[in-house]
C-alpha cells in the first residue's frame, strides 16, 4: 500500500506541474468569465433603457399614444414607468448631425424620432387612404465604437410593441369594440401545444422547447468529456514517452514492486489528476452554460430533474472512462518510444473522443442508423456524454449496458495493460521479423541500431 | 561460496534475430566483471535479462543463489539495475528522487540513513537541492549511481556507466564503482571501451555478435594471447575464431 501511495504521489507530481495547473485554471477561468460577461450582458437588458424623443409634427395626439404604450411596455417589463427614462428633444433640428449631436451630449444611444405626417397618417389609415406613419430610430456610439447599455433586440420589441397597440387600436375604432375584440381580429387563432416526452405531457411545450432546455446536458457533457479524455490521455502517453526517453519506467520495473502496484499507481495517479482537471472544468463551464440559460427553458421548468443516484451513475460513468481511455493511453503508450513519438499517438485517442462528441451534439443516439448506433456504444467516451439525456429520458436500457460494458472495457485494459508491463513488449516494442542474423565485427556490419 | 551471479547457456532471440547466443559467466562475490564488445555485441540484452526486464529464450540465471525462474521478485530485492544512458524525472529535486526510489526498500529511519548515503555517494553537496532538469551529464551519472548503491544491493548492475561523459567525470565515476566493490558489492558492468575495463575490472568477459569469446582476469588473457592491451587482446581473439 505504503508503495502504491509513493507511485501515485510521484505520477501526481509529474502530471499536477505549475504550468499544466495553470494552463487549466485559465481555461477554466476563461470559461467562467465568458459565462459572466453574457449573463452581465443580460443583466444589462434587463435595465430599462434612457430614450430619446423626437417629435416633429404639429398634431400630438397619436404620439402621446404611442409614448403611452412605451409606458405599458416599461412597466410590463422592468416594473417602472417610462417617465424618468424618455428624454424629449424640444429644439428642432437642422439636420440629422443635430439630432446626434444632442444625443451625444447626453449620452444617449437611441432616439425615436416620429416623422412631422406620423400623427396624420395614423389618423388616416382606417380610411384606407395614405400611407403609414413613420417612426425613425437614431443609434449613436456613446465614446466611439461603444453603443452603451441599449441592447438593440428590446428596441426592437419596443417598436413591434407599438406597432402592434396601434394597429388594435384602429381596428377596435373601426369595429366600435376596443377590447379583445380589436386584439383578436388581429390574431384570430389560438394554439396550445401539447408534448409527450419522457413518458409524461407537458402542456404549453414545443419538442424545440424542451430540447432548448437539454441543450445544456446535451452541449456540456460532450465536450466536458472530450476535454478531459484528450489531455489526460495526451498527459499519461507523454508521460510514458518520457519515462522510456529517460529509461525511468526500466529502472523501476527493476525495484522490488508488484508490476500491478506499477500499473495501478500510474493508473489511480493519472485518473485523480484527470477528475481534478475534469472538476475544474466543470466549474468553469456551469458558469458558462448557466448564464447561457438566461430567459430559456430550463431543464426544472419542464420537470425533468436528476435524483441523486442519478448524479451517482454519472460519477461512475465518467470514473471508468477516464480509466479506459488512461488504459488504453498505457497500452499505446507501451509501444512509444521517446517524448516526440509519443505526440503523435495521443491523436488516435483525440479521434476516438471527438467522433461521439459531434454527434451527441448534433444527433440523437436514438435514431441514428444501427451501424452507426454500434459504433458509438464500442467507442467508451460515448456513454458518459449521453448518460445524462439518457437519465432524463429514462433510457435505463443504454444506461446499464452503458455501464456494464465500460466495467468490461476497463477490466480489459488493465488485465492488458498489466500483461504488457510483464513482458518484453515494454522495452523492446513489437519485434519487426526479418532481421538479418548478427554479424561479427569483422563481418564489417556493426549494429544497425546505434 | 555461493556466486553473486551465475549465467548458463543464456540464448535470447527477438524474433528470428538471435541476440544472445548460449552465453555462460558468473560473478564472484565482491568482485567487478566487465561485459565488454563492440555496440551491438548484446551486452544490453544480456543484463537486462539479469536485470529480470526481458525473458530469457533459453538458459538459466542464478542470482545470490536465487533461481531467475522460479522468483525473479526475490531476485529483484538484492539487484540493482542502472540502463545505459538513463535519466530521471525531471521536475523532482535530486534529494526527491532518492527519497522516491528508497520508499521502495525502506522507511523511517532506516529510510534517512540510506538517502543519507546517497547524497554522499553522489558527491552533489548542495546541489542535490536542484532540479534535475538542470543537472549536467555527469552530475546525473552520479545521482543515478547513487541511486544504484544506496540500498545496498549484492549484486549493481551498470549498463555503459561512463559513455558520453569526459575523463574528468568519467574517472570520478571509475573511482565510485572500485568504493563500491571494495564495501562487498558484487558489481556486473558493460563497457565498449576496452581501454577502460583493463584498469577497473578484476574479470572481463568479451562478447561479440552475441557470443561470448573469451573469459578471464584482463591480466592474465593479455599474458596467454602475448599482448599489451585489452584492445589488441579483442582483435586477436576474433580474429583466431
Ligand atoms: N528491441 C529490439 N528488437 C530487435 N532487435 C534488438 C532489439 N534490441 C536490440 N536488438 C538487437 O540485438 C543485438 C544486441 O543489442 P544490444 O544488447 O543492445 O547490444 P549492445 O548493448 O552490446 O550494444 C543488436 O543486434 C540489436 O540490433
Ligand atoms: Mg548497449
Amino acid at each position: 500500500m505504503s508503495h502504491l501511495w509513493n507511485l501515485i504521489r510521484k505520477e501526481l507530481k509529474e502530471l499536477m506541474t505549475p504550468a499544466s495547473v495553470i494552463s487549466i485554471i485559465v481555461v477554466a477561468a476563461v470559461f467562467a468569465s465568458m459565462g459572466t460577461m453574457i449573463s452581465s450582458e443580460a443583466d444589462r437588458v434587463m435595465e430599462p433603457p434612457t430614450i430619446g424623443i423626437l417629435n416633429m409634427s404639429d398634431d400630438n395626439e397619436n404620439i402621446a399614444c404611442a409614448i403611452g404604450y412605451i409606458d405599458d411596455f416599461y412597466i410590463r417589463t422592468y416594473g417602472v414607468p417610462s417617465g424618468n427614462y424618455l428624454i424629449h428633444m424640444n429644439v428642432v433640428p437642422e439636420d440629422r448631425y443635430a439630432i446626434i449631436a444632442w444625443m451625444q451630449e447626453r449620452n444617449i444611444t437611441v432616439l425615436f424620432a416620429f416623422d412631422a405626417d406620423y400623427s396624420d397618417n395614423i389618423s388616416q389609415i382606417a380610411d384606407g387612404t395614405g400611407s403609414r406613419g413613420l417612426i425613425t430610430v437614431y443609434y449613436s456610439e456613446v465614446s466611439t465604437g461603444v453603443f452603451g447599455t441599449v441592447s438593440t433586440s428590446i428596441i426592437n420589441m419596443m417598436i413591434s410593441h407599438i406597432n402592434m397597440r396601434t394597429s388594435e387600436a384602429i381596428i377596435g375604432d373601426l369595429i366600435g369594440n376596443g377590447g379583445d375584440g380589436a386584439s383578436n381580429i388581429r390574431s384570430p387563432i389560438q394554439v396550445s401545444n401539447n408534448t409527450v416526452f419522457g413518458g409524461t405531457m407537458h402542456e404549453g411545450l414545443t419538442p424545440s422547447d424542451i430540447s432548448s432546455a437539454l441543450q445544456t446536458q446535451s452541449f456540456l457533457m460532450p465536450i466536458l468529456i472530450m476535454i478531459i479524455i484528450t489531455m489526460i490521455g495526451g498527459m499519461i502517453i507523454s508521460s510514458m514517452g518520457n519515462e522510456k526517453e529517460n529509461k525511468t519506467l526500466e529502472t523501476l520495473l527493476t525495484m522490488p514492486v508488484a508490476r500491478t502496484t506499477i500499473v495501478t499507481g500510474k493508473l489511480l495517479g493519472s485518473t485523480i489528476a484527470g477528475l481534478a482537471f475534469g472538476l475544474a472544468y466543470l466549474v468553469g463551464m456551469y458558469f458558462y452554460m448557466d448564464s447561457m440559460n438566461v430567459g430559456n427553458m430550463s431543464t426544472d421548468n419542464i420537470g425533468l430533474t436528476l435524483a441523486l443516484t442519478d448524479w451517482g451513475i454519472i460519477a461512475m460513468m465518467i470514473f471508468l472512462a477516464i480509466l479506459c481511455a488512461l488504459g488504453m493511453c498505457m497500452i499505446l503508450g507501451a509501444f512509444v518510444k521517446n517524448y516526440k513519438a509519443a505526440q503523435t499517438l495521443t491523436l488516435p485517442i483525440t479521434v476516438l473522443a471527438m467522433v461521439p462528441m459531434f454527434v451527441i451534439m448534433f444527433a440523437d443516439f436514438n435514431t441514428l442508423p444501427g451501424v452507426l448506433q454500434g459504433i458509438l456504444f464500442a467507442i467508451p467516451f460515448t456513454h458518459p456524454m449521453m448518460v445524462m439525456n439518457n437519465l432524463m429520458l429514462g433510457n435505463t436500457f443504454l444506461i446499464w449496458t452503458g455501464l456494464g460494458y465500460l466495467m468490461i472495457f476497463s477490466l480489459l485494459t488493465i488485465y492488458l495493460t498489466v500483461r504488457i508491463y510483464n513482458s518484453d513488449i515494454l522495452l523492446t516494442g513489437l519485434i519487426r521479423k526479418k532481421r538479418s542474423p548478427p554479424k561479427s565485427l569483422f563481418g564489417r556490419s556493426r549494429d544497425r541500431t546505434k | 561460496m555461493v556466486h553473486a551471479l551465475v549465467v548458463k547457456g543464456l540464448s535470447k532471440s527477438y524474433g528470428d534475430h538471435v541476440a544472445v547466443d548460449d552465453v555462460s559467466f558468473h560473478v564472484k562475490e565482491g568482485e567487478i566483471f566487465g561485459l565488454i564488445g563492440p555496440n551491438g555485441a548484446g551486452k544490453t540484452t544480456t543484463l537486462r535479462i539479469i536485470s529480470t526486464l526481458l525473458k530469457m529464450t533459453s538458459g538459466d540465471i542464478t542470482v545470490c543463489g536465487i533461481d531467475m525462474r522460479a522468483d525473479a521478485d526475490g531476485i529483484r530485492k538484492c539487484i540493482s539495475y542502472l540502463p545505459e544512458d538513463a535519466g530521471a524525472y525531471k521536475d523532482l529535486t535530486g534529494r526527491a528522487y532518492l527519497n522516491f526510489m528508497a520508499a521502495f526498500f525502506t522507511t523511517g529511519e532506516e529510510m534517512i540513513r540510506m538517502v543519507n548515503k546517497g547524497i554522499e555517494i553522489s558527491g552533489l553537496e548542495d546541489r542535490i537541492d536542484s532540479k534535475i532538469s538542470t543537472y549536467s551529464k555527469g552530475m546525473m551519472r552520479r545521482l543515478l549511481i547513487a541511486r544504484a548503491i544506496m540500498p545496498d544491493p549484492k549484486l549493481a548492475i551498470l549498463d555503459e556507466i561512463t559513455s558520453g561523459l569526459d575523463v574528468v567525470n568519467a574517472f570520478e565515476i571509475k573511482d565510485i564503482v572500485k568504493e563500491i566493490a571494495k564495501s562487498g558489492v558484487s558489481v556486473l558492468l558493460s563497457s565498449h571501451n576496452m581501454f577502460e575495463v583493463d584498469q577497473l575490472c578484476d574479470r572481463i568477459g568479451m562478447i561479440d555478435g552475441g557470443k561470448l569469446i573469451m573469459e578471464g582476469a584482463p591480466s592474465d588473457l593479455k599474458r596467454e594471447y602475448n599482448v599489451d592491451t585489452v584492445e589488441e587482446l579483442f582483435i586477436k581473439a576474433t580474429v583466431k575464431k
